[in-house]
């Protein structure tokens, strides 16, 4: 996918002495000024949210020494906080020319790209903009306070700062959904603040047709 | 005061299309109150390690109690939101649709929330009241944080 630093972002939380704490990952929307991620990673915040461009040089390189960083200042639009998914905005034009699709577009086997901060918000020198390859597991229904929501597996393991990944689809060339987290059951024991069940390669990607019906 | 008796789709009006399909969807499920509570309450899919975000104690405010708690401040206690009383009720003091998306304004600071959540929510709420008399309700319901 060309240009995907200009599409994927950090999201974070704006202190008073003007640090970032990172949140995890946001991308830009095809309508004008608007960008999606989890509502986890926003969370009960309501202000001084702040999206934040990675650096890479011309080389192709990010320095993970770099900790100075540019910020932007984004509102909340819009959430569901069923299906877990908020509209941030800021005032511009800046708007993804890469079109939203649909896990109905998708067959088992697809493979797909996410782009992502992963680890961003358990180390402030992982602002990292990494892409991943996956293949598409299962298409499944996951429920959420009772109503149902289409969703895929993703056969990869997913770590911190990458829930509001963007999932792209070369062959049908859309985004087709967002990563919102990844398998797991509280089993009651935490290694390193860890829950192990969380290891695992099955990772969650909600259908992108719920943000098209936001904006 | 009083609040206008209205089908909920008419209260329903006032939200994006995305929000009247998820609130009906819970309306359908659950009734009104339940609906509201599950809305400011929900925190996405179950049986999912979330990837973001600050971690959580597992103990989040309790949300809906608060809103609860707001919404009947305005309504009932006469010393609480005198000034934005006498802006809402200029002309008459029938809470509608419009006022509610005000009173959502007002109240979502206070409690700590967005406003695109708490909305939906007290129109719900509302809407359960507008059911009774303001009166009655009043009479029969006073501040959770009282009890």
């Amino acid at each position: 996918m060309e240009n995907f630093n200009q599409l994927s972002y950090m999201v974070g939380i704006r202190s008073a002495n003007n640090s970032v704490s990172l949140l995890g990952t946001c991308f830009l929307l095809p309508k004008e000024g608007t960008f999606v991620t989890c509502h986890h990673v926003i969370g009960d915040n309501t202000d001084n949210i702040v999206i934040v461009p990675c650096k890479i040089n011309k080389e192709g390189y990010q320095d993970t020494s770099d900790i100075q960083c540019n910020i932007v200042d984004v509102s909340i639009r819009d959430i569901n906080t069923v299906n877990d998914i908020v509209i941030l905005s800021l005032k511009g034009t800046m708007k993804s020319s890469v079109e939203l699709g649909s896990l109905d577009d998708i067959l088992v086997g697809d493979s797909v790209e996410i782009l992502g901060y992963p680890h961003c918000v358990n180390d402030p020198y992982m602002h990292v903009l990494t892409y991943q390859f996956a293949i598409v597991g299962a298409k499944i229904i996951k429920e959420s306070q009772s109503l149902r929501y289409k969703y895929v597996v993703l056969n990869i393991q997913t770590r911190p700062g990458q829930s509001g990944s963007l999932v792209y689809c070369e062959r049908v060339n859309k985004i087709i959904g967002m990563l919102i987290g990844g398998y797991a059951v509280n089993c009651g024991i935490s290694l390193s603040g860890i829950n192990p069940s969380e290891l695992n390669q099955t990772s969650f990607c909600i259908s992108a047709e719920y943000i098209k019906e936001m904006l | 005061m009083e609040i206008e008796q209205l089908d909920l789709d008419e209260w329903l009006k006032e939200l994006k299309p995305f929000q009247i399909k998820t609130i009906k969807s819970l309306v359908q499920k659950f009734g009104e109150e339940e609906a509201a509570k599950r809305w400011i309450e929900s925190t996405g899919p179950i049986n999912t390690a979330t990837f973001g975000g600050t971690p959580s104690n597992g103990k989040r405010k309790n949300y809906y109690k608060a809103l609860k708690s707001e919404l009947h401040k305005f309504i009932c206690v006469q010393e609480d939101y005198i000034d934005e009383r006498k802006k809402f009720f200029n002309q008459g003091e029938l809470i509608n649709a419009a006022v509610s998306a005000k009173i959502a304004i007002v109240i979502a600071p206070v409690i700590g929330l967005s406003v695109s959540i708490v909305l939906p929510a007290v129109i719900l709420l509302l809407h359960t009241i507008s059911k009774i008399s303001i009166n009655a309700y009043c009479s029969i319901h006073i501040d959770d944080n009282e009890k």
